[in-house]
């Protein structure tokens, strides 16, 4: 049972949505024109720039980690998602949480926790390693909960109708997980692309930690916008490729019912070799970051407990970050709506023109707002509304996934039937839409809160002066190779992510009841 | 100059990315001339494994992942003065003999036209260049060496003099070229 998707349209787009929509899409073409500027200043200049042989390694180098990374995920979340939820693997409520924990621990983290430990851990393999690790839970989370939100009826059915326990699961369950796998594994490829610390720290050249160097090297680069000129092409290409890889899957039913409990596979001798290898995964994502912080912590001559500075940097983190988390969350929800309810290419655009800020560097983010700040409202310039507006741009992706797909699961006719019984569309939003949203939005606001956390680039440059984050300290002490000074912050880091993955956890659990 | 023959394919680390190598590089093609300075800045793209950060290259050197790395000497000292732990391994070497490698650079500061506290900021930087400040940063642990001031640099430091540094025209280096030729061999 399928509801219609498009119902409720209407004879023209509601005009507050709309704006506001426009509105936030507007704000991430900023860092767009900002390069497409660039790169139109610089005229013939930038073939020169672009046309030499370190320009090929670089694209060589990011092509290869986004496709080999993307593909890592996809293949170990959605494995790790199907044995933790269809398998009768020993400890199933323990692998739960322990699969999605590594959401609390940032690549960047755990490429210092790698090359801590291993000193030549360097270069592609280990930066696939590492950013696997640290972003397999983007697949994970989604695709476990849309296996827990498939009604086994369904593969049942194609059971009854002689398809082996394989095919079914491959015929019938696995196109139901692509749009999840998918949307998921699309967010791992935009991270692949933007990821600054955890490559750079693994010496693998990217365009990104490229276009750092660049900016450190000239202030007016020519060479960076140029740079990141080819980073928007790989990331046009990577939105396209979602686009055309999802096609028009429709997932909302009315009134899901009561499923029962799914069978569960037997995987009979397997069994202990699958406990062992979702531990030695664990162990790789969650053991060695956390080991060599407490190793630092322990050996180092440089390690310190400034209490005070400790506690006053974890505080204004989770300012920043439930601010960023809010503010995405509200900037999100009118592209979504848009995107679900009024389908068509005007939406779609709007909708995948805010994925652009997620692919680019946070520093060419960061540069971009500065520019129009300067020229246009020079007030913004140094104030913490302006690191938020950097923060909407940049994670926009993430509210608006946990959006959307709520929003598709609620068939429209709820609406209709609001305004049938005499409520204005505002109301319908504000009484219908959002509480049956609220989840979803929830769970998005908690990839963001955790992304904020963890941000590096833009908070380094537009942070107001004197405000300091627990990545930007962590990042100063470790890049100065003081290691145990940087463990504390690495630990607090974590410790402020953690309860928001726990909460992501279980509201995607809640969701599939 | 020799770190651009074979020999030493493979054998050193340096920091391209930042301006400290950035710095040697101006000054081996303002001593050496153009012709020189690129046909060396090729050899060392050739033959250098890159790194980022001078910190970054003294550890590698320590855990024995590459002989030798090209790094400021106050790197080396404060590790040492901290314990150590990403230096014990390793020893300092001066290029000495007025080698282009033995460049002693400058830290600089300068004020922005468009300042709004010109007056203040030329006070900070006398204060910053002069006897005072200069006796600050010799007493702390930065371990760079004082200059212009006739204050002596802290005693744990080779003496300035016996460096044997080349003579350098600073205001003849000129960064963009150079971060132009980097671009141009690939190392930027």
């Amino acid at each position: 049972m399928t509801s219609r998707d498009a119902a409720g349209v209407g004879p023209r787009p509601p005009l507050f949505r709309t704006s506001a929509a426009l509105a936030v899409a507007a704000l991430s073409a900023i860092p767009l024109w900002y390069v497409a500027s660039g790169v139109a200043d610089a005229g013939t200049g930038m073939v020169d720039l672009l046309w030499r042989p370190r320009v090929g390694e670089l694209l060589t180098n990011t092509v290869l980690l986004v496709l080999a990374g993307t593909a890592a995920c996809l293949v170990l979340g959605t494995a790790a998602a199907w044995l933790v939820e269809r398998t009768d693997l020993p400890g199933r409520p323990l692998w739960t949480a322990l699969m999605a924990a590594p959401l609390a621990v940032p690549a960047f983290v755990n490429s210092f926790g790698w090359s801590s430990l291993v000193p030549s851990f360097a270069g592609f393999g280990a930066a696939v390693v590492v950013t696997t690790l640290s972003y397999y839970p983007l697949v994970y989370l989604p695709v476990a909960a849309a296996l827990r939100g498939t009604d086994p009826a369904f593969e049942e059915m194609a059971r009854s109708l002689g398809c082996g326990p394989w095919r079914a699961f491959t015929r019938v369950t696995l196109p139901r997980l692509r749009p999840a796998a998918l949307g998921g594994g699309l967010l791992v490829g935009l991270h692949m692309l933007a990821e600054f610390g955890a490559v750079q720290a693994l010496r693998f050249d990217t365009f990104t930690t490229a276009i750092y160097d660049q900016y450190q090297s000239t202030f007016n680069g020519a060479a960076a916008t140029a740079l990141a000129g080819v980073l928007v092409l790989l990331c046009l290409l990577l939105l396209a490729g979602e686009l055309r890889l999802a096609g028009s899957v429709r997932l909302a039913r009315v009134g899901s019912g009561t499923s029962r409990q799914p069978t569960l596979h037997r995987l009979g001798r397997a069994r202990p070799v699958a406990a062992a290898g979702l531990l030695l995964f664990a162990g790789a994502a969650l053991g060695v970051p956390l080991g060599c912080i407490g190793y630092w912590l322990a050996v180092s001559t440089s390690t310190a407990f400034p209490a005070a500075d400790l506690l006053a940097t974890a505080g204004s983190t989770l300012a920043l970050a439930a601010m960023g988390a809010a503010a995405t969350t509200a900037a999100a929800l009118p592209v979504a709506w848009l995107a679900v309810r009024r389908p068509g290419w005007p939406s779609r655009i709007l909708e995948r023109s805010t994925y652009v800020g997620n692919s680019l560097p946070g520093i060419v983010v960061a540069l971009a707002l500065i520019t129009v700040a300067i020229k246009y409202a020079p007030g913004l310039y140094q104030t913490t509304a302006m690191l938020v507006v950097a923060y909407v741009t940049l994670f926009l992706p993430r509210a608006m996934v946990g959006i959307r797909s709520a929003l598709a699961q609620i068939p429209a006719a709820l609406d209709d039937v609001a305004r049938t019984l005499g409520v204005r569309p505002a109301g319908a939003l504000l009484r219908v839409t959002l509480p049956l949203i609220a989840r979803g939005a929830g769970a998005g606001a908690g990839l963001v809160f955790i992304a904020v956390v963890t941000e590096l680039t833009s908070t380094l440059l537009l942070a107001p002066i004197g405000t300091r984050t627990l990545a930007t300290q962590f990042w100063s002490q470790s890049s100065e190779i003081h290691y145990g000074a940087a463990a504390p912050y690495a630990l607090l880091m974590i410790a402020v992510s953690a309860p928001m993955a726990y909460l992501l956890i279980r509201t995607d659990h809640e969701a599939a009841r | 100059m020799d770190l651009a023959k074979p020999e030493w394919k493979g054998r050193f680390g340096v920091s391209p990315s930042g301006a400290d190598f950035q710095a040697i590089v101006s000054a081996v093609y303002a001593l050496e001339g153009d012709a020189a300075g690129a046909a060396w800045l090729q050899g060392v793209k050739d033959n250098a494994k890159v790194y980022r950060g001078n910190s970054t290259i003294m550890k590698a050197v320590n855990a024995g992942e590459v002989p030798a790395g090209v790094i400021y000497h106050y790197y080396w000292y404060g590790d040492q003065a901290d314990g150590g732990a990403n230096s014990k391994n390793t020893k300092l070497a001066y290029f000495g003999n007025q080698d282009p490698g033995a460049f002693v650079s400058v830290s600089g500061g300068g004020v922005l036209k468009s300042s709004k506290h010109i007056a203040e900021a030329q006070q900070l930087l006398a204060y910053m260049s002069g006897a005072e400040g200069q006796k600050t940063l010799a007493d702390s642990a930065a371990l760079e060496y004082t200059v212009g001031s006739g204050v002596a640099a802290n005693s744990a430091l080779k003496p300035l003099a016996e460096l044997g540094a080349p003579t350098v025209d600073l205001n003849a280096l000129n960064g963009p070229k150079i971060v132009e030729e980097m671009q141009r061999v690939g190392l930027l």
